[in-house]
């Protein structure tokens, strides 16, 4: 029987590759791969996503409006895709970032406490 | 992009997105080989840090949401493969469905504009008619007519009802194009009537309350036409508004267009022109008229709007405080004696669907009676397919275990079959909608008011494809879950080991149908053919008169204005130039048609020497003209008949029945009769019989000839009690009676107009016009029952035998003879039939009920009937069994057990 793997090996809380995505499309639009590379490197390869799992997570992304999509063409003088955040990516960022952030200072101050 | 363009673009999207997948591992590789690992490993690496690129690509298109969509078409186009495979099936499949689809469609159609559809007035829930009813008569309990002076009265002193508004159906004449004058139906209202309905104008404007007075207003009487009206009679014209007409020769204005979908409230009419109520007595020439509606207790038709906070009850409750008052005040006195209204009340009912009338009451139970008949035919239809359906989930549980052990899940393989009976649905109600549009048509001149020159409207809309739709859906879910259950069941394991098409498993789910499609069979066929044997015995029975060759028409000569004598002798001069014309045999006027249902009894007692009258003299009478029995042949015994000078209450003819009654064993010519005088029968009779008629059938064919006293057309009634005269002219050919007329009419009265001419026969099929298609449909529908259930039965055993050719084998290898292995498919299918007999006498007991009103001289128990039906039943069965069972005594046993 074909399992069906809504979110393939997703360690991560919901959507927060999605924050990832985005806020590093915030900085420079990018294709697939490059993407994919970039978040890897930032996050130190402390978070093992499988590379996979980036594209269903954009094309919801697409779906919602929050990332556009153009063609370009690489270095290698292939066609490929160039994902950009939409000005409505970027607010859906912000409120996400800070509800986040708020998030995790829940979490560290509940751990603080633990350790007293 | 919007979704819907996405959706379109779909396959692009999810090519772009397959091509980018494909380069993120290109490049992914690239680099890993540029790091110096061997192209092979770098594959093998890339492909492990991206995940199951397939499980990836899924998720990433359930993204977009449009996999059930997907799946759906998947299923689609998966089952529209299988049934092209087994065309025969899916165009069996299809036929049964049209057929019951179709059936139930037409009917619906019908029901649904008499008796179900709203008014398209604004919260149709809130209109409620008003009107006098009685405990003395509670089958006629319509209560929607009052006086007019009531009316108005109740309309001050109410409070639960925000307005009153009163209707009255009536006709005008206009002049056509040709010059031909012709009648039209015509709506008087009151001022406030549209308003009250929430109701806006096509064109112009409604009629408005400044419209309703005395007189009519300043600017000269207004008329709203209907909206198909105006597209019909005046081709839509958009000048129309401000037009002059001259309606019944009063010259009125055309102030506006009803809205389309309103035809009165009179579900059934179609109503050409609203005029205001104080109209009405120049449409009719009648100048009394609204003092006579001020007292007539059938005046008006009152339609009332609720205030949004009162319901129902509570009007009726302020309605039955106020009706003491209203009934003491309104009641004539000399009318209180009467059982009617003695017991009069008041009453409020719903009129979402608007006022009660002939054509309502006539066929709404009928309808009823129909769409019960086709919802079995539909039931039945059901039943049907999912034995076929069945007998593939059987074929193909090889193909359900194959994919069920590849992990399809079971959920999948149910939507999977119900979309195939889905497609045979939508294939089949889409023929039967088809064939619904024509047939209701059809149908509908089944459908006739005898007094009604038109056929009844009923328009399919919106709402009927919406039925059929839902009756497509419904199918679906009854014919496909049984097969869907059962496919899904199924065990792979145990099947794929399996060699046989049925694994070790008995077919218990069809031979459950089968006794279910034989018991639905028999209670078609046994309404069926109560209904018919009932209509023979209506249509064999003996009249007293010729129903084919006599033609009516009722003329409407009030609008001469003509009283007494000079009336009598305009009739007669009438039926004298009748008389020479070529090809009549002969005419008359009379005053009642027989046949028309309607009951005209009063009381009469003989003059008697000495012997005392029996108690019970109410008795049928008839006005009758001059050559009334030679016209409709019905034979005098003895005497005479009426002739041109007998126009006093002085002499009179009985007919059998009567003369038997009031002298037994004596002879009646020469004897005296008179009458009691009350609201029935106004005026002094007190006659000599002159003559002795056979015994005719008067008000309904369905009833036996009452006693009859037929008097002559009389200077005492002509006026008062008679209005139009009805002539009936007996020829050949119903053209040469209408020929003959028209030329009598041009040359005696030119400005009158002609009325539908119909004969008698024609009169009295449209009084049995329903139970005669209700018996047409259940005949055809039990035929194809019959047919239905063979066709079940013989699919089953058929499947039975193959499946059971090992076991024939062994029983027959051991001893048993083809006649035994015959004996035993047989009783089989005997078993099944008892079962399905057994449901199906439940079947009767329930729906009898429902048509025991139908029958005519027919009980709803008749023994012979019964076992007539049974041996149909019977024959059917073993003829659908019979080659089945053939094939089951003539294996061979020893091929039989080889190939096992």
């Amino acid at each position: 029987m074909v399992k069906r793997t809504e979110n393939p090996r997703r360690d991560l809380f919901p959507g927060a590759l999605e924050i990832m995505i985005l806020q590093t499309l915030k900085r420079q639009p990018l294709h697939g791969y490059a993407l994919a590379q970039r978040i890897k490197r930032t996050s130190n390869d402390v978070l093992q996503i499988e590379e996979g799992s980036l594209y269903p997570a954009l094309q919801r992304l697409l779906r919602a409006e929050l990332v556009k999509v153009k063609w370009a063409v690489s270095s290698t003088n292939r066609r490929i895709r160039v994902y950009s955040l939409t000005p409505s990516g970027g607010k859906h960022l912000q409120t996400r970032v800070s509800s986040f952030e708020r998030m995790l200072t829940g979490i560290q101050s509940v751990l603080a406490l633990e350790e007293s | 992009m919007t979704r819907l363009k996405q959706f379109f673009s779909r396959k692009r999207l999810y090519t772009d997105m397959d091509d980018e997948i494909a380069f993120h591992l290109e490049q992914r590789v690239e680099e890993l080989v540029a790091e110096g690992m061997p192209r092979e490993k770098a594959e093998a690496k890339a492909r492990k840090d991206f995940g199951n690129v397939a499980a990836v690509k899924q998720t990433a298109r359930e993204a977009w949401g449009w996999k059930w969509f997907e799946d759906l078409f998947v299923d689609l186009r998966f089952g529209i493969r299988m049934l092209n495979k087994n065309r025969v099936l899916t165009m069996a499949a299809v036929l049964t469905l049209a057929l019951g689809i179709g059936a139930n469609t037409a009917i619906f159609t019908l029901l649904y504009g008499l008796v179900l559809r709203s008014l398209p007035a604004s919260n149709p829930g809130q209109l409620v008619r008003l009107g006098i009813a009685s405990t003395a008569q509670p089958d006629d309990q319509d209560g929607s007519q009052m006086t007019f002076h009531m009316y108005q009265t109740f309309r001050e002193e109410q409070t639960s009802f925000r307005e009153l508004s009163a209707w009255d159906a009536s006709e005008v004449q206009l002049r056509d194009k040709q010059g031909l004058i012709q009648r039209h139906d015509a709506a008087m209202v009151t001022g406030n009537a549209f308003g009250l309905m929430g109701l806006q104008p096509y064109r112009g404007r409604l009629i408005e309350p400044f419209d309703d007075v005395p007189g009519g207003p300043s600017t000269g009487w207004p008329v709203v036409l209907s909206y198909g009206f105006w597209k019909g009679y005046y081709a839509g014209a958009e000048d129309i508004i401000g037009k002059k007409i001259t309606a019944t020769d009063v010259p009125v204005t055309i102030v506006g267009v009803a809205p389309p979908g309103f035809q009165g409230v009179w579900p059934g009419m179609q109503v050409k022109m609203y005029f205001p109520l104080h109209f009405e007595p120049l449409a009719a020439k009648m100048p009394d008229l609204m003092e006579e509606k001020g007292e007539n207790l059938l005046g008006v038709s009152v339609i009332g709007r609720l205030k949004p906070d009162v319901n129902l009850a509570r009007a009726n409750s302020e309605l039955t405080q106020l009706q003491t008052g209203l009934l003491d005040r309104y009641i004539p006195p000399r009318l209180k004696q009467i059982p009617y209204f003695a017991k009069a009340y008041l009453v409020a009912s719903s009129a979402r669907t608007g006022l009660p009338n002939y054509l309502t009451h006539t066929y709404a139970k009928p309808l009823y009676l129909m769409q019960g008949l086709v919802g079995i035919v539909l039931l039945l239809c059901c039943v049907n397919i999912g034995g076929l359906m069945l007998s593939r989930v059987a074929a193909r549980h090889q193909e359900f275990a194959v994919r069920t052990a590849v992990g399809a899940s079971t959920t999948r393989l149910v939507v999977q079959y119900l979309t195939e009976s889905f497609v045979i649905a939508l294939i089949g109600s889409a023929l039967g909608a088809f064939a619904a549009w024509y047939g209701s048509d059809q149908l509908l001149r089944f459908f006739r008011d005898p007094m009604m020159g038109e056929a009844i409207s009923v328009h399919p809309d919106k709402t009927i494809f919406w039925i059929t739709l839902a009756f497509a859906v419904v199918t679906t879910l009854f014919c496909g879950t049984l097969p869907a259950w059962r496919a899904a069941r199924t065990d792979p394991g145990t099947l794929l080991k399996s060699r046989s098409p049925m694994g070790e498993k008995k077919n218990t789910t069809g031979k459950l149908l089968v006794p279910i499609q034989v018991g639905l069979s028999l209670v078609l066929v046994v309404m069926a053919s109560f209904l018919s044997l009932s209509l023979v015995k209506l249509r064999g029975e003996r009249a007293g008169f010729d129903l084919d060759h006599v033609t009516i028409q009722t003329t409407p000569f009030h609008l001469l204005n003509v009283k007494g004598e000079t009336k009598l002798d305009l009739y007669q001069r009438m039926v004298d130039r009748l008389m020479q014309m070529p090809g009549i045999d002969s005419a008359a006027a009379t005053s009642q048609t027989p046949m028309t249902g309607v009951k005209l009894v009063a009381d009469f007692q003989a003059v008697a020497e000495g012997s005392t009258p029996p108690e019970d003299t109410q008795m049928a009478f008839n006005d009758v003209g001059p050559g009334y029995f030679r016209t409709m042949k019905t034979r005098i015994l003895a005497g005479r008949e009426f002739e041109p000078k007998d126009r006093q209450l002085n002499v009179c003819i009985l007919n059998e029945s009567a003369a038997e009654f009031f002298f037994p064993h004596q002879q009646a010519i020469g004897r005296y009769i008179r009458n009691k005088v009350n609201d029935d029968f106004r005026e002094q009779v007190a006659c000599q019989v002159v003559g002795l008629a056979e015994d005719a059938k008067f008000y309904d064919v369905r009833q036996g000839p009452p006693r009859t006293i037929y008097l002559p057309l009389s200077k005492e009634r002509i006026d008062t009690a008679l209005g139009n005269l009805v002539f009936l002219i007996h020829s050949q050919t119903k053209p040469q009676a209408i020929s003959a007329f028209r030329q009598a009419l041009s040359e005696i009265a030119p400005t009158i107009p002609l009325v539908l001419f119909v004969t008698l026969r024609e009169q009295m099929d449209a009084a049995l016009g329903s139970q005669e298609l209700i018996t047409l449909l259940a005949n055809f529908f039990g035929v194809v029952a019959l047919l239905l259930s063979a066709l079940g039965l013989y699919g089953l055993l058929s499947v039975s035998v193959t499946q059971r050719r090992g076991e024939i084998g062994v029983r027959m290898a051991l001893g048993a003879t083809p006649a035994k292995v015959l004996r035993m498919i047989l009783s089989e299918a005997l078993g099944l039939l008892g079962w399905g007999v057994l449901l199906g006498a439940f079947g009767v007991f329930f729906t009898m009920r429902f048509v025991t009103a139908m029958l005519h001289d027919v009980s709803a128990y008749d023994p012979r009937l019964l076992a007539g039906v049974l041996a149909t039943l019977l024959f059917v069965t073993i003829l659908a069994a019979v080659v089945p069972a053939i094939r089951a005594a003539k294996l061979d046993p020893s091929e039989t057990l080889r190939s096992e």
